[in-house]
């Protein structure tokens, strides 16, 4: 127990020692940097998914590496302060999960239920699509995380398997696709009802279906967060224990 | 003391107890060899407490605020390494785009039609009671 303990602190030790160099501090600032601008734009462009603040800084990193011939695997290092944090910053979702808490218990078992379909429909739809082509087990694997909020979806993709690399990308084109297709997907599936929708969003697409849910009303995006919460923990839990 | 150093070494502290609830779930999965992300049991663990204490102490809050707000910088590093992963992914694009695409857009629509069922059946079985 305490060897593990050494080795998380040792683990990040070294990450903050990478990020105190030089190319450390130079990529750092420029990853927060885009980021910033990322964010302006994607308020200039009225909040457009195609546009996600994500999306922009990371074609904007890969862009200046490719420019300044360096390698990917440099850059994970020199930046990797960003992704240790993503793992307190995992843990720090515990706080609006506990703030929805209150919503959960009024609305009870049907809340739940109708949250587990769309955690069960989504991943086992897209995993299909994968299977039928007889893609590699780790791609099929990381398929199945894609519903669920990016840290959650990384970290269990690779206890089943999967890649967690690959799982942060799905993950992302998902809730862009998401918050895209909605409109149309509602109006197909005649579906008006807004708190079902709200669910929808958020169980299915996560944070940017979320983000979109706003965009709907106070009332669309309290029902997809809380999806986004609910199904981010169920799918967490349930997924390492069917596939380990 | 000037008020915002108060606020940044709460800040801080907020900071270092998720730190300390991130590493305390790494270290009880890897010790009881357990098949959860770490990252899942500290935040499990931090939701018992906040249950257990009925509300949100400032400290963690102010901690949690950053993280919570700018999360998607976080990714930066992950999404780019598909740079490194393209060979592998290439030969199955129109597969990956085909689940990923035409999958959410059908789960959405369908989700949100079981949901409706689900409420008027609640609903239903209530006015029985």
């Amino acid at each position: 127990m305490i060897d593990i303990l050494t080795q998380e602190i040792n683990g990040l030790w070294m990450v903050l020692k990478d990020s105190a160099t030089l190319p450390g501090v130079v990529w750092l600032s420029v990853t927060l940097t885009i980021y910033a601008l990322a964010i302006k734009i994607n308020r200039l462009a009225g909040n457009n998914p195609l546009l996600h603040p994500l999306v922009i800084t990371a074609v904007g990193v890969m862009l200046l590496a490719v420019v300044t011939g360096t390698a990917i695997d440099d850059y994970q290092q020199h930046a990797g302060l960003l992704h240790w944090l993503l793992g307190p910053a995992t843990v720090a979702l515990a706080l609006p999960m506990y703030a929805q808490w209150q919503k959960v218990r009024e609305l009870g078992w049907q809340l739940v239920l109708a949250i587990a379909v769309g955690g069960i429909i989504a991943p086992v739809l897209a995993w299909l699509c994968l299977f039928v082509v007889d893609a590699p087990l780790a791609l099929q694997m990381t398929m199945l995380a894609k519903s669920i909020t990016t840290p959650l979806a990384m970290e269990t993709s690779r206890v089943i398997g999967g890649v967690p690399e690959l799982a942060a990308v799905f993950v992302i084109i998902t809730g862009i696709a998401g918050a895209i297709a909605a409109p149309l997907s509602f109006r197909l599936f005649q579906v008006a009802d807004r708190q079902a929708q709200g669910i929808a969003l958020g169980s299915v697409a996560h944070a940017v279906g979320t983000a979109k849910a706003l965009s709907m009303g106070e009332d669309v995006a309290a029902m997809a967060s809380l999806g986004l919460c609910l199904n981010g923990i169920m799918t967490a839990i349930v997924l390492p224990l069917v596939f380990s | 003391m000037p008020a915002f150093l108060v606020n940044a070494c709460r800040q801080c502290f907020g900071l270092l107890m998720l730190f300390v609830f991130y590493i305390l779930g790494e270290v009880i999965v890897q010790s009881a060899s357990l098949p959860l992300p770490g990252a899942l049991v500290g935040l499990l663990l931090l939701l018992f407490m906040l249950l257990f204490l009925k509300r949100t102490p400032a400290t963690i809050a102010s901690g949690a605020r950053p993280l919570l707000s700018h999360m998607t910088v976080l990714f930066v590093p992950a999404v780019c390494a598909v740079m490194l992963m393209w060979q592998d992914i290439e030969p199955y694009l129109m597969s990956i785009s085909a689940a990923i695409f035409i999958s959410t857009a059908l789960s959405l629509g369908a989700t949100a039609w079981v949901a409706v069922r689900i409420f008027l059946a609640a609903k239903g079985s209530q006015h029985h009671d």
